[in-house]
């Protein structure tokens, strides 16, 4: 009976393997026969009106790390009334498959931000394998020349565009980061405004340069916010740190590197009116350069010229964008967290908002003055 | 409390976030979640207690066992079947969900009938298991698991790009009255309890129920509720969190690790959600196929002693879940997860008042 019953067992593991076999082979495509896209890039359509221009990055195989001088990329660029018609056609330009799952780079004409952006937006996000983790930027005269840019310095299996953001390459506080889910929160939420990173080729076309940004708000022109302002804008809001903080009190100039800043901010409120905006931040670091000899017991002096320069620095790039009506720090938002929900909050906040006073106080603690005195 | 007792309990609010609750609960963020939430932990945390209290009265039986015993047959078999109903619901719908998660975001090559086959074949295997085994299964998976998801939440939290501001917005649409809708999906994480149906018949010992054990269980069930719902909120934004088909992977997928060994934080994501949501659609169809063979006992149909009736029960859950996943549209399994949630509070009625009319019966 036992003997009788191992059988069947055999038997059954049998069939089961030989199941195995009808399988074709699963329902994915093998490596080789995919190509993976590591940029798109979007500009306004040439041709037509209204249309897009797509140009896709796509990265080839190299056959090893250490043999190959350089990567190699191919570039699949086409027009049409849509994304996803453009990307379609691109699909029959190749004979692998797009692979979009490492698509860590979109990069926008600047002159696409300053109306639909909600319509080419939703394609990036309706494809579930584009991740929302990509790095969405701006970029000056045309997307298609920022991803051709291929920079000397760039090696096998990298990519240049991505190492400026997210610190994990370049690390300053120049290059502001905006993720695609980050870019699509801020642009559609009420009482903030998306900030994108704007990328521009130096004049010979063979380097990239990151240093500035754009305010974008819908229906209105992106507003440059140039490398200073951007400086202030990612310190401000992101905690970076970094050199070139400058403070000149009469004949004294120093640099300043940052190392940690901290910032708070809230809306003081009159009967439900937003009447200022008060701002602290408070700064650490030490002294980088300086045109005089300095001291380590006059510390507390260069503290307060310091803070007297950033806060008239501050002061200046807050009220920049505020009298272009633009809210990159999310004033509005805060504002909207103050009071119980309310049709009328974000209206009301809007026409506060460009003449509402600036109280920021600034308090720098130097720690040294560096290795030399 | 026995510790298996947590196990039914923690895995139901866990799965939660695989299933449509999040998307029900995000859908009516703007018109009174926070309330219904608010009301759902309170009322939960009594269901569980007065629940466990009830199966306490019978150490080391299950319910259909009770219901035989001490009530009219025209009262018993329909409300076993009813149970049986929503357990198989409850499994369905997590199983349709996560076949289209996997489809929309793992394989979207893979036809939708192999992924639910593949899907199907272990969960019968795992359904047919004996209930002890059952409960040891549960208890390996979550400490797999748990600490894999302890890890993931830590970084949804720490992660800077998580805007407070964001939730604080969405919390000040408190001022709503409670919805319907939203109240019953987030009942659905105290429905874990309900598997003491079956499971009872393992515990002879009576269950300690007291301040202890109702505070772990109302305090989890408030801190499930709050990263299922605002998590998302302080990722996306608040005036669009309603269009996201699926809230919780769109955050998930938001997530970077930079120096991780996978960047993109989704595909450790949706894994170890896989086992959790697994065990917990193993638990709820365990405890249907064990109440459909309490109702019918087709004795006859026998092979060399064993009863073939919970195997072709099985074939049909499985035929059942095929065709439904090949024909549901994202819409359709929205609405009856919907429905589905807002009968959980009948759900809870008929189960609370067969248990006391059972003790009366009983006479104990």
């Amino acid at each position: 009976m036992k003997l009788r019953f191992k059988r069947y067992k055999v038997i059954f593991v049998a069939i089961s393997f030989s199941f195995i076999s009808i399988l074709a082979g699963c329902g994915f495509k093998d490596i080789d026969k995919r190509v993976f896209v590591t940029g798109i890039g979007v500009d306004p359509a040439e041709k037509e009106d209204g249309g897009y221009k797509v140009t896709l990055k796509l990265s080839l195989p190299v056959a090893s790390i250490k043999s190959s001088t350089g990567p190699n990329y191919e570039y699949l660029v086409h027009e049409g009334e849509t994304l996803a018609e453009a990307i379609r056609i691109l699909e029959t330009h190749t004979d692998k498959v797009l692979e979009f799952g490492h698509a860590k780079m979109i990069v926008i004409n600047e002159d696409l931000l300053q109306d639909n952006v909600k319509d080419f937006m939703d394609y990036f996000i309706r494809r579930s394998d584009i991740q929302m983790i990509a790095w969405v930027a701006a970029a000056k005269t045309s997307a298609e020349s920022i991803l051709r840019i291929e920079p000397a310095a760039e090696s096998a299996v990298s990519s240049t565009l991505i190492n400026f953001f997210g610190s994990s390459g370049t690390d300053s506080p120049f290059i502001t980061s905006t993720f695609l889910y980050e870019f699509r929160r801020n642009m559609l939420s009420d009482g903030i405004d998306a900030v994108l990173p704007l990328i521009e080729a130096s004049e010979d076309n063979k380097e990239l340069i990151v240093n500035k940004s754009l305010v974008v708000k819908e229906k209105s022109k992106p507003f440059e916010l140039s490398s200073e302002q951007s400086k202030y804008y990612n310190t401000l809001l992101n905690g970076m740190s970094g050199f070139s903080y400058k403070a000149e009190s009469e004949d004294l100039t120093f640099v300043i590197n940052m190392e940690k800043t901290n910032v708070h901010y809230k809306i003081l409120m009159n009967n439900g009116q937003p009447t200022a905006i008060k701002m602290n931040v408070k700064m650490i670091g030490v002294i980088g350069q300086s045109n005089k000899n300095l001291s380590l017991k006059d510390l507390n002096k260069y503290d307060k010229i310091a803070s007297e320069a950033l806060k008239k620095k501050i002061e200046e790039f807050l009220t920049a964008v505020q009298e272009k009506d633009l809210d990159p720090m999310g004033f509005g938002l805060r504002y909207r967290t103050m009071m119980l929900y309310d049709k009328n909050t974000i209206s009301e906040w809007q026409k506060a908002y460009t003449t509402l006073p600036l109280d920021v106080s600034v308090k720098v603690s130097l720690k040294g003055t560096g290795a030399i005195e | 409390m026995s510790r298996f007792l947590y196990y039914f309990i923690f895995l139901t609010m866990f799965s939660n976030i695989i299933a449509s609750v999040p998307k029900i609960l995000l859908f009516e963020s703007k018109s009174g979640a926070i309330p219904s939430m608010i009301a759902a932990v309170i009322i939960g945390t009594i269901l569980v207690y007065i629940i466990v209290k009830l199966f306490n009265s019978f150490p080391g039986k299950n319910l259909p066992e009770m219901l035989k015993a001490h009530t009219p047959k025209w009262f018993a078999y329909p409300v076993l079947f009813y149970l049986f109903l929503c357990w198989f619901c409850a499994g369905l719908i997590t199983l349709i969900t996560y076949v289209f998660l996997i489809i929309t975001f793992f394989a979207p090559e893979t036809s939708i009938v192999i992924t639910t086959f593949a899907f199907v074949l272990v969960i019968s295997f795992g359904v047919l298991m004996k209930s002890r085994s059952m409960l040891y299964m549960a208890e390996i998976v979550l400490v797999l698991f748990v600490p894999l998801i302890f890890f993931l939440l830590i970084k949804f939290y720490v992660n800077p790009k998580l805007d407070w501001d964001y939730i604080k917005i969405s919390m000040m649409h408190v001022n709503h009255v409670p919805s319907y809708w939203a109240f019953g999906a987030s009942l659905y994480i105290f429905v874990g309890i309900s598997d003491l149906v079956i499971f009872n018949k393992l515990f002879t010992k009576k269950h300690k129920m007291g301040w202890k054990q109702i505070l772990i269980i109302g305090a989890t069930g408030a801190v499930v509720l709050f990263t299922t719902f605002f998590v998302p909120i302080g990722y996306n934004g608040v005036e669009q969190i309603a269009n996201l088909t699926f809230p919780w992977l769109s955050t998930s997928d938001s997530i970077r690790m930079k120096y991780g060994p996978i960047e993109r934080v989704i595909f450790i994501f949706i894994l170890s959600f896989l086992g959790i949501a697994f065990v917990s659609l193993l638990l709820h169809w365990h405890v249907a196929l064990k109440l459909l063979e309490s109702i019918f006992e087709f004795k006859r149909l026998q092979w060399k002693g064993k009863m073939l009736a919970p195997y072709i029960f099985v074939i049909i859950f499985g035929v059942i879940s095929l065709v439904l996943t090949r024909n549901l549209t994202q819409y359709q399994l929205f609405s009856l997860s919907n429905y589905f949630y807002g009968s959980l509070p009948i759900f809870f009625t008929v189960l609370i008042f067969s248990l006391v009319l059972v003790k009366r019966r009983a006479k104990l």
